[in-house]
Parts: structure tokens; C-alpha cells; sequence
């Protein structure tokens, strides 16, 4: 009963953070409430995670703005500035009546704003100020646009989100499938033909740069064997009916995808069969072997459940990997996502949209350990009680 | 010197450690050998004598004729003349034995000259197979040093002039010239007024390069790939020393005093794992523009913690053993059983941690090369790649430009990985098979 209640509040609190931040807090509170009351333990080892990547944010955020402090600055000012040449520009009558001077007292009326907001002081005097404009990617890019052309940093991140999501979820999704898969097989069949080539898979998942994979297989698949288009997510004009869009999309898909997959699934199965190669070798097997349980039931309850918080370990650090190759796949295979983003602003030096994708990338990043870390507090055993 | 005989007694470990030393070997060679280049990397200046982005002369092994390799030729004969008065004919005389069915890129001709007084005078002339053509015509003054056939406007018009014609149907002088096979003889003549020192030699641009072929700029590959493992393998092995050091002090530290300190490095420790490394560090690299020393330890900084948790973990059972507790009872300091007794049992973890965190730096160094964003004086397998890219080696199909630094790249981080794995396996009995 408790269990149900806990957990149908967790997924209405998920799902109001992203739709009424301010209403989600009495979800979590009352959660948080009933933790405590019923698993004190568990509740204080989760709520000391979730403070922890509240701290981590913090000093990522404050060491970006850090380093990028007096260069923020300069762009609220301009930001400033054309607001109020704007406001100025729109007015006829002000225009006229103000003739010639018009420059000057629009630089006038944005210094007077510029100190009202404090920007003439040093950045760490607008610490809190800056960082909720980075929170809430609230700055003006300098060079990129969004599709729609808006210059709203929010706008153009959010705008490449889904693609970076949609591709790096699917691919770890199959990786794992793929990778867990062969470990398991691996593992059961030590010596086989699988099993040696898990080990090869993982040597090449250790040694090779992915995106130098995807380079190779856009020389091969698309330039010689024109089997795939060599980069982007849909043709170029994409095609008009639903069901061409949905194949062209797969069509770009289809190698960006092949080639992640293609280079990490070794790592996880190598991992998935170390982990459980060790767990048959623990004296409990072999104890329930000797009462003469049947394989499935030892294989299910003695080996892969006590096998479960470690692979999980290997999950989140592979994520982290992934995360991190995603940057430089994207740039390789042109796919307009996060990655590719990052790659623009740094080549048109587009400070705010450095620092929005720095705080997402770090978003995103914590939020998946978080969650990987609580499932792993609750997978765990020996940490539940 | 136990846990290296263990690790030669396996096949992975064995592997590994052969292809570490051949590449060691082979690193220090280059290094040496090929030392001069490495100011040479971005003097795309120098590069420009060769031709761009041709592949390796091995390409055409089965069909030795159907495309001409690069090689420089020197006169075989130097005629010296004194003319009436005071002036001097020096004529070079180079002889190419032209086997080829396609016409070389380019013919370049280098021209040096030191005189006193009066520039000496330059006249190129090409004998073919039953012709002859004039190149050039000049006084040393109106021309550059190195003299491309192809290229250079005067050279270019005179012989293109020549093969309108003689109704010669090419695009390009060096086409227009060697039509068919056969001797050809190239003459370079300075003539001049008064003492002067004149030297020439003649490059002919292939369609193939060397052993590896060149890229856009018509950098040697081969060269810049070999000099690529000394930096390669430099920058790995020291990040992860680097890393490894700091993460075994770490762990050692935290597990050792336990408490307090403990509970506040393993919070701050927690804090750094969840620290996205790649996208901060790519913007540290866009803000200090850091050498290459500085890059091995900002990759440091982002790849410590693994070995500290391990350390520390293994600091924590070591501490209660008999030994160490004998040591206190007798009333050794902290740092005396540290160093002395826990830090030589860590040892060989340290060292696996060490071989399992190459492949990671080293790769992750690649990649920052590869985003141009590393030590741009420095030649890197990801420069080189990054260049690659840049300059669509895959539209192309430049594949001798793409495939040597990656494979070698990955060459350097299998190494230690086999390493790594074997030595895991050694210091985890409960792996080894039954």
C-alpha cells in the first residue's frame, strides 16, 4: 500500500517539476515527509544525494561564471543596450524630438539601467545575478540563432535537446540491451567463441576514439557504398508525407547510431561478464548448488540479483562516456544536437551559448547520476535497511 | 618485479607489453630521426613543394605505371662555361626517365642564386621525346624560388602558348609536356655578369607520396604519424601518472585517517565524480589556451577519482592488518606506516590504475586535438585528424589521411588496456579461470 502511494507521488512530482516547478514541491515534500516516517535510513542517504548534486551544480555553475564573469557582463550590458535603443528606436515622436542627441541619451538611459542593476560593479558582486540568468538560460547568443530565429539562448538550446536526447537514448538502449546480453551469454559460457568475442568487442570499445569510428563509416556506408546520407537528421528539403519524413529521419539515424552502438556495447558486456564471472565464484552459489537448486532459480536470485547494484555502476559510468563522446559524435556525423551546438558556439566564440550548454550538459549529467545513484541506494540490500 | 613475471605469463599481458615496447622503440626512433619536423608542422610553406592530399605510393604496387611517385632529382651533369668577357653560363641538367601513363601533378624547379652585382639571368628549357619548349626566360629577380611548371604564370603561359601551338590538347603544362614515355631532359641555365653561386635541384610531384602519402597541405603523413607516438605515448603515460599519483595520495589519505577527514574528502570526492569532465574541460581549454603540459594536467584533474576510490577502499582493510597495527603499538608515525607499509602493498594497484588510465587520457587528449582545441605546435595524431576533418577527408575519400592516426592512437591505448586487463585479473584472483 505505502509502496503504491510512494510511488505514484513520485512520478505526479516528476512530472509537475517540469510543468509547475513551484506546485511540485508539495509532492516531494510530502514524500520526503513519508520517507522519513517510514525508512529514515534510506530517505536521509537519498536526500544527502540530491544535496550533493545540488552542490555540484552550484560550483560548476559558479566556476563557469567565474570564468566567464567579466566577459557576462559585458554581454548584459549590450544586452541592455539594445533593449533601450530599441524601446528609444520604436517611439517616432521621441526620435524626432530628440534629433541628433539621440545617441547620447540612449547610452544614457542604459548606463542609468546598467547601474541600477549593478553591472558596473565587479562580477562577484553579481554572482546570484548572473547565475540565475544562466539557471534560467536567460541570455542573449551573440552570433547563433535558433531555427526561428530567436536569440533567446533557451530557445536555441531547447531547440537541439530532443535530437541529442533521441539519439543518445536509443543508443544506450540498445548498448545495454546489446551489451547485458552478451555478458550474460558470455559469462555462462566461458571460453566460447562469444566469449572471446566480448573480450575483443571491449578492446576495441577501450582503444578507439568513437568519433574516429564514425568518420571510417561515413567514408564507407555513405561516400563509397552511398548506403547513408553522411550527416544531419532529415534530408534537406525533408520530404513533405509523414511516412518519408519518419523513413528519411531513420535513414539519417541509422549510422550515427550503428556506429555508438557499434563501439560501446563491448565495454558493457565485458563489465556485465566480469561482474558476474565474480558473483558465481561467491560461496553462496555454490551453497545453493549444493541444495540443489535448480540453474535458473540460482542464475535469477543468486547471480544476477546481487549482480544488479554493480552493473548499475557500470551503467552510470558509461553514461558519463557516452555523454562525453556524444560532443564530438555529433560534430563528426553533423547531427543537430547539443553536441554540434557546443562545437558552433565555440567556433564562433558565442560566450552565452557556452556557458547555457555548459550548465545543461551538467544538468543533464547530474540528474542521470542522481537518479542512477538512488536506484542504486534502492537496489542495494545492505544500504535499504 | 613478481607481479611483472605474472603479468608475462599472460597471453593479454604479454601481448600488451610487446606492443608498449615496439611502440616505445619505435617513438624514441622517431623522435629523433624526425626532430627536424616537428618546427616544420605548421609551416604549411615549406609543405607546399609537395603535392596535396595523394595517397601512398603502395597503392599503385600492382600496376607500377599507372601513377608517378614524388622524388626529387638532382643534375646529373653541371656544364660551367666563361663567355667572352666577364659573364658565366651555368647550365643543371636533369634527366627524368619518364615510365608513367599519367602526367606528374607538377614539376618544381628550385632555383638559388648569391651574385655580387648583376642578377644573373635564368632560362628553363624542356626537352621531350622530339620536342623542346622554353619555360622561362628571366632575370632571377622577376622570379621565385621554387618555380612550379603548373603553377607559376610565366611558365604556365610559355608552355600552354607552346602547345596551342603545336595542337597539343591539354589543360595543365605538366599534362601538355609528358604525353608519352621516355627521356626527358630539363635544363636550367644562369647566366650572368661578374662572380656569382647558383644551385638548383627539381622536384617532380607525383600523383603518390612516400609510404603513407600526404595531406591537403602535402605534410608528410609517415613522418607526422610517427612523430604523433613519442607525444602520444608522452602524453598518456604522464596524465596518468599524474592521475593516478594524486587519486593514490587521495585514497591513501582519506582511507588512512578515516573520520572526519574521511567523510569530508569522500563528499568532496563524490562531488568531483559527478563533474561532467569533457565539457569543462574543453572550456578551459578555450580560456587558458594551454600548452601541452598544462593540458596533461587539466586531463588529470578530470580523471583521478577512479583510483582514489579503489585506494582508499584498499587502505581501509590494510590498515587493520597485524603488521601495521604492531608498527603503531611500537610507536610509528602516521607517515613512517604510510609510506613504509601500506603504500608498497597499493603499489602494484597504483600501477594497473596507471595502464588502465592511458587509453582514457590519451583519447580524451585526441579529442581535444581533434576539436582544435590542444597545443596547436605540438603534432598530434588529433591534429591530424582535426585537419582531416576540416578539409572533408571523408568527401574526399582521403582514407591514408584518416586511418594512420587513428589506428595508431588505438594501437597506443590497446596496449595498456591488454595491460590493464591482465593485471586486474592478477590482482583479482576471484576473475582468474578455474
Amino acid at each position: 500500500m505505502i509502496k503504491a502511494i510512494v510511488i505514484a507521488l513520485f512520478i505526479l512530482a516528476s512530472i509537475l517539476t517540469f510543468t509547475y516547478p513551484l506546485l511540485s514541491l508539495v509532492p516531494w515534500l510530502l514524500l520526503l515527509v513519508i520517507g522519513l516516517k517510514y525508512n529514515k535510513q534510506l530517505t536521509l542517504m537519498i536526500l544527502s544525494r540530491v544535496v550533493d548534486s545540488a552542490i555540484v551544480l552550484l560550483i560548476v555553475l559558479i566556476v563557469t561564471v567565474a570564468l566567464f564573469g567579466g566577459t557576462i557582463a559585458q554581454i548584459k550590458k549590450a544586452m541592455i543596450y539594445e533593449s533601450v535603443k530599441r524601446t528609444v528606436m520604436s517611439n517616432p515622436q521621441l526620435v524626432q524630438k530628440l534629433g541628433s542627441k539621440i545617441n547620447e541619451v540612449i547610452k544614457k538611459l542604459a548606463e542609468q539601467q546598467i547601474k541600477a542593476q549593478g553591472l558596473d560593479k565587479p562580477w562577484y558582486a553579481n554572482l546570484p545575478n548572473y547565475l540565475m540568468s544562466v539557471v534560467t538560460l536567460d541570455l542573449r547568443s551573440q552570433v547563433l540563432t535558433s531555427n526561428s530565429g530567436s536569440r533567446l539562448v533557451r530557445d536555441i538550446i531547447m531547440e537541439r535537446l530532443p535530437n541529442t536526447v533521441l539519439l543518445f537514448t536509443t543508443a544506450t538502449i540498445i548498448t545495454a540491451i546489446v551489451g547485458i546480453a552478451l555478458g550474460l551469454v558470455a559469462a555462462r559460457k566461458r571460453g566460447s567463441f562469444i566469449d572471446k568475442f566480448v573480450t575483443f568487442a571491449a578492446l576495441i570499445s577501450a582503444s578507439f576514439p568513437m568519433w574516429w569510428i564514425g568518420m571510417l563509416s561515413i567514408e564507407i556506408f555513405s561516400y563509397q557504398l552511398k548506403l547513408f546520407p553522411s550527416g544531419g537528421m532529415l534530408s534537406v528539403p525533408p520530404p513533405k508525407q509523414p511516412l518519408a519524413l519518419a523513413l528519411d529521419f531513420l535513414r539519417h539515424l541509422a549510422l550515427p547510431l550503428l556506429t555508438i552502438v557499434a563501439v560501446s556495447f563491448g565495454g558493457w558486456a565485458y563489465v556485465t561478464r566480469s561482474i558476474l564471472v565474480g558473483a558465481t565464484k561467491e560461496d553462496y552459489v555454490l551453497a545453493a548448488k549444493a541444495r540443489g537448486l535448480a540453474e535458473r532459480v540460482i542464475l535469477i536470485r543468486h547471480i544476477l540479483r546481487p549482480s544488479l547494484p554493480p552493473i548499475l555502476t557500470m551503467v552510470a559510468l558509461s553514461i558519463i562516456a557516452s555523454l562525453s563522446g556524444a560532443i564530438i559524435t555529433e560534430i563528426v556525423f553533423n547531427w543537430p544536437g547539443m553536441g554540434l551546438l557546443y562545437w558552433q558556439a565555440i567556433e564562433t566564440l558565442d560566450v552565452p551559448v557556452v556557458l547555457g550548454l555548459t550548465y545543461m550538459f551538467t544538468l543533464i549529467f547530474v540528474v542521470t547520476m542522481l537518479i542512477l545513484d538512488v536506484l542504486y541506494i534502492i537496489l542495494e540490500p545492505r544500504l535499504r535497511r | 618485479m613478481e607481479t611483472l613475471k605474472e603479468l608475462l605469463s599472460y597471453k593479454s599481458g604479454l601481448t600488451g607489453i610487446a606492443v608498449i615496447v615496439i611502440l616505445s622503440i619505435a617513438a624514441i626512433y622517431s623522435y629523433f630521426a624526425f626532430q627536424k619536423y616537428i618546427a616544420l608542422w605548421r609551416n604549411t610553406n615549406y609543405w607546399s613543394l609537395y603535392p596535396s592530399a595523394v595517397p601512398p605510393e603502395w597503392v599503385s604496387a600492382f600496376n607500377p605505371h599507372s601513377a608517378v611517385p614524388t622524388k626529387w632529382f638532382k643534375p646529373i651533369n653541371v656544364l660551367k662555361k666563361e663567355l667572352y668577357g666577364s659573364a658565366t653560363n651555368i647550365t643543371y641538367i636533369f634527366k627524368i626517365n619518364y615510365k608513367w601513363d599519367v602526367p606528374p601533378n607538377d614539376v618544381k624547379i628550385v632555383i638559388n642564386a648569391t651574385y655580387t652585382k648583376f642578377a644573373p639571368a635564368v632560362i628553363i628549357k624542356i626537352y621531350g621525346p622530339k620536342f623542346k619548349v622554353t619555360a622561362i626566360q628571366d632575370t632571377i629577380t622577376n622570379l621565385p624560388n621554387v618555380i612550379s611548371l603548373n603553377n607559376f604564370d610565366e611558365a604556365k603561359n610559355a608552355i600552354m602558348n607552346w602547345a596551342n601551338l603545336n595542337n597539343i590538347n591539354a589543360t595543365l603544362p605538366t599534362a601538355a609536356i609528358f604525353r608519352q614515355k621516355g627521356t626527358y631532359y630539363i635544363t636550367v641555365t644562369f647566366v650572368g655578369i661578374g662572380k656569382f653561386k647558383a644551385s638548383s635541384k627539381l622536384l617532380v610531384d607525383g600523383t603518390v607520396y612516400g609510404l603513407m602519402g600526404t595531406d591537403v597541405f602535402g605534410r608528410d603523413i609517415f613522418i607526422y604519424t610517427m612523430l604523433g607516438l613519442p607525444y602520444g605515448l608522452l602524453i598518456g603515460i604522464l596524465t596518468s601518472i599524474i592521475a593516478a599519483t594524486w587519486g593514490t595520495l587521495y585514497g591513501l589519505v582519506s582511507g588512512y585517517f578515516g573520520g572526519w577527514v574521511d567523510r569530508v574528502l569522500q563528499r568532496i570526492l563524490d562531488v568531483w565524480y559527478s563533474i561532467p569532465g569533457l565539457p569543462l574541460l574543453i572550456l578551459l581549454t578555450i580560456l587558458l589556451k594551454p600548452n601541452i603540459w598544462l593540458i596533461m594536467v587539466l586531463i588529470a584533474v578530470f580523471s583521478w577519482m577512479g583510483v582514489a576510490k579503489v585506494v582508499r577502499s584498499m587502505v581501509l582493510q590494510l590498515k587493520n592488518e597485524n603488521y601495521v597495527l604492531a608498527s603503531k603499538a611500537v610507536g610509528a608515525t602516521s607517515r613512517w606506516i604510510m609510506l613504509k607499509h601500506i603504500l608498497p602493498q597499493i603499489a602494484p594497484f597504483m600501477m594497473a590504475q596507471v595502464a588502465l588510465g592511458v587509453p582514457g587520457a590519451i583519447l580524451t587528449e585526441v579529442s581535444l586535438d581533434f576539436l582544435g582545441l590542444g597545443d596547436p605546435n605540438v603534432p598530434t595524431w588529433g591534429w591530424m585528424l582535426h585537419d582531416a576533418n576540416v578539409y572533408g577527408a571523408a568527401v574526399n575519400g582521403y582514407w591514408w589521411w584518416v586511418l594512420p592516426p587513428g589506428i595508431m592512437t588505438a594501437l597506443v591505448a590497446l596496449g595498456f588496456a591488454l595491460i590493464g586487463y591482465a593485471m586486474d585479473v592478477i590482482l583479482n584472483p576471484r576473475l582468474r579461470e578455474v
